[in-house]
């Protein structure tokens, strides 16, 4: 139990929820479970596991191997298996969106101060031109010579796994917990979900509220499976009274016009929700005819 | 979801497509045109990374663990031979190698059959030490025992992945037993196609042995000595030591196995393995003799026997596995095998593996073996009237040469315990029944069962640590 104190354990209706912090999130591990020990326990490894994925793909950490990565653009390294399915996925998504999701693309965003309550309704001004233009210049995964598991970027490139990194995290965490206990439970990790519930009794999800940070605008009910929120409710800036997201075109420096505030989606995996609500918010206008397509439940907010 | 997968390492290397022309309409509308169901990709593509680093992420531990494995075996043939044994492993996983360290030990006992026909009287024989004498009853089979051979064998393996499409692995054994000292090495090698679709491998292994027999190395085609034999100790311990010249005499047995292992969709993985095998030195085994008998089937004395120095052996082998619903899987395989013995067999062997939740695995298991008689075995060899036989350049009444059939029924069952233990039990039964060769008996002993049916049971367990 080393790692308890990180972890707070609340009994919640039915189940046994630890919360803890980690990816900038509030997470979440509820548990059906009746034995506090047990679940402590298996929360435990779940914080592990989160923090294992945390520490390995972060941007800031200097001992990560995400920043090795960036440390050593231009040159040819390689990557250890767990690596190569992420950037393969990644690469995958690169060509879903037509190049609109991009993990390289995390340089443009330093160009932009979107933050999160403590910049909402501030005024502030568009990129200038020059420095989005060399920005630009050290973006575009097609630019990357991706021979798994050798990978060689431009001198200057950075990857950015934030797309993908935390809905990663739910999914391992998940097989973490199905591993080991038979029962239901649901891992909410700031929003993005991965839940094995029962018709007889589904789990409830709450989404935030756009206009009042805190509160439920709506919940809605899963059996099982992945649900992820791509949105722009918690990090936006507002540019002479125009609200700009924090989703931007890696073409163009600029974020997509007329996305919508926030899309959730239900899958099979948690990765794949995230994966599909962030191509429908690429999108932008078009974002609800792209879901449509796609056979899975959705709500937007717009 | 292993297809899947690799697809997607794959469709890496053609980035080219992307690359080229980017269309400037609008992004949904060619998505949904020409992309079709993006849900249904990205789902799989998910999968592929969850598939992929279960493996990668429970092995990235920095420091790998050494886990341990114990197991006991408990073989027991009715009336005949009974083997205890116990095996340690020690295993260190991590990313990409797997090395490990085993030691076997085992304890054989009981009475084997020599050879010699059963008579209406009782008769004796030498025991393998040539120290005291075995008497057998009448109609019983004669049979020599062994108090308690004892084998140690200590082994390592090491496996390496190189790079994301081939593998290496290597290892090497040494045997010892009081008639047995057996050095050997062995490697493989292994190559992915693209994709990890298919897996060709190919492999060698060598060993080199000392035979010690009990006793030493015997004359072969020689007669059997038998106190009865002579007037006085002395004389048959003479007879006994100068057929027995040598104590020990060199065995080496090379390998060589190539297989392809192919997935033919995500339910099923095929394998395909051609052996071929050639053993050279002392086969024949020092115990086991052959009757020689009379027009009425009495035993006018006996010869020890004798076996080619030279066996060449090939296999094929084909195994499918189906995975039939997430918790269970159907496995069925076939080995045919010819030697230069003449000895050709037919292995038929199926199992059903079912998982219950994530605690209980069972798994019943039927296998069917079938081999003709080597083409130098015989139940006895006839005198002629003068009380002289022919003696064949190799012969022997060894049961195993014979033709037979021998069936076992199996139930194998994993438990799961906390923090990856594991408990595995299993329980069989098998069955031996060899058919004779009427041509090679006469008179008595064409009226008794030289080749009863032997029935043996086995009970395994084994504990995996964490």
């Amino acid at each position: 139990m080393q790692n308890a104190k990180h972890i707070e354990l609340t009994r919640h209706h039915d189940a046994w929820r630890g919360s803890f912090d980690l990816m900038a999130s509030n997470c979440e591990i509820h548990l059906r479970i009746e034995d506090e020990s047990s679940a402590l326990a298996l929360i435990s490894k779940c914080w592990q596991e989160a923090r294992r994925i945390q520490d390995k793909f972060s941007r800031y950490r200097d001992d990560s191997d995400l920043y090795h990565v960036n440390q050593n653009s231009g040159q040819t390294i390689e990557v250890d298996n767990e690596f190569v399915a992420l950037l393969n996925y990644a690469d995958t998504l690169y060509r879903l969106s037509e190049r609109l999701f991009d993990i390289s693309s995390g340089g443009l965003r330093q160009l932009w101060s979107f933050g999160s309550d403590r910049l909402k309704g501030q005024t502030t001004r568009l990129p200038d031109q020059k420095k989005l233009r060399d920005a630009l210049k050290r973006v575009g995964w097609h630019k990357v010579t991706w021979q798994a598991p050798k990978l060689s970027m431009p001198q200057g490139m950075e990857l950015d796994l934030g797309g993908i990194g935390k809905e990663y995290a739910v999914d391992r965490v998940a097989q973490t917990i199905a591993a080991e206990f038979d029962g239901e439970f649901l891992v909410n990790f700031g929003g993005d979900c991965f839940c094995l519930g029962s018709k007889r009794a589904p789990w409830h999800i709450a989404v935030e509220s756009v206009e009042k940070q805190g509160e439920t605008s709506s919940t809605y009910s899963l059996v099982s499976g992945g649900v992820a929120t791509s949105g722009t409710t918690k990090r936006f800036i507002e540019i002479d009274g125009k609200r700009f997201g924090h989703i931007l075109n890696p073409q163009t420096g600029l974020p997509i016009e007329e996305a919508p505030l926030s899309v959730t989606v239900a899958a099979d995996s948690c990765m794949a929700a995230g994966g599909i609500s962030t191509l429908a918010m690429l999108q932008g206008k078009g974002a609800e005819d792209f879901l449509k397509g796609q056979n899975v439940d959705f709500h937007i907010i717009r | 979801m292993q297809l899947e997968v690799n697809a997607g390492v794959d469709s890496s290397r053609d980035k080219k497509d992307v690359n080229g022309d980017s269309t400037s309409e609008s992004p949904s509308k060619s998505l949904n045109a020409a992309k079709g169901n993006i849900a249904n990709l990205l789902t799989l593509a998910s999968c592929a990374v969850l598939a992929q680093s279960a493996t990668a992420a429970g092995s990235s531990d920095e420091t790998p663990k050494w886990k341990p494995k114990i197991a006991v075996m408990h073989y027991d043939e009715d009336d005949r031979v009974e083997v205890k044994q116990g095996m340690f492993k020690l295993e260190r996983v991590s990313e990409d190698r797997t090395f490990s360290v085993k030691i076997d030990y085992d304890s054989v006992s009981g009475p084997s059959e020599s050879g010699a026909v059963p008579q209406p009287y009782q008769q004796s024989f030498t025991s393998p030490s040539g120290r005291n004498d075995l008497m057998t009853d009448a109609g019983d089979l004669p049979q020599y025992v062994v108090e308690s051979h004892q084998r140690r064998a200590i082994s390592f393996s090491d496996s390496l992945t190189l790079g994301s499409k081939n593998g290496v692995s290597y290892g090497a054994r040494f045997t010892k037993e009081p008639t047995y000292i057996g050095r050997g090495i062995n490697a493989s090698f292994s190559r992915y196609t693209k994709g990890k679709n298919r897996q060709y491998t190919f492999g060698a292994s060598y060993e080199n042995a000392n035979v010690r027999p009990y006793g030493g190395v015997v004359a072969d085609r020689e007669r059997v000595a038998l106190r009865s034999d002579y007037t006085d100790e002395e004389s048959f311990n003479e007879a006994w030591s100068a057929l027995r010249p040598e104590k020990q005499i060199g065995k080496t047995a090379r390998e060589f196995v190539a297989g392809l292992t192919q997935v033919i969709n995500k339910d099923m993985v095929m394998q395909f393995n051609y052996t071929y095998g050639k053993v050279r030195g002392y086969q024949t085994d020092a115990q086991k003799i052959v009757s020689a008998v009379d027009e009425d089937g009495f035993s006018q004395y006996h010869i020890h026997e004798n076996r080619p120095n030279d066996r060449q052996k090939q296999s094929i082998f084909v195994d499918g596995r189906l995975a039939t619903s997430a918790t269970t899987v159907f496995d069925v395989n076939y080995r045919y095998y010819w030697d230069d013995w003449d000895i050709k067999s037919h292995t038929v062997s199926a199992s059903y593996q079912i998982e219950f939740g994530k605690k209980f695995k069972i798994e019943p298991q039927v296998r069917w073996y079938s081999q003709s008689a080597a083409s130098f075995f015989r139940h006895s060899i006839f005198t002629d009237a003068s009380g002289d036989a022919e003696i064949p350049e190799y012969l022997s009444a060894d049961y195993r040469l014979a033709e037979t059939t021998n069936v076992t029924i199996g139930l194998n069952m994993d438990f799961y315990l906390p923090d990856n233990k594991v408990l595995s039990a299993r329980l069989a039964h098998y069955r031996i029944s060899p058919e004779e060769d009427s041509s090679t008996k006469r008179g008595y002993i064409d009226s008794v069962d030289t080749l009863p049916e032997i029935e043996a049971t086995i009970f395994s367990l084994a504990y995996s640590f964490n």
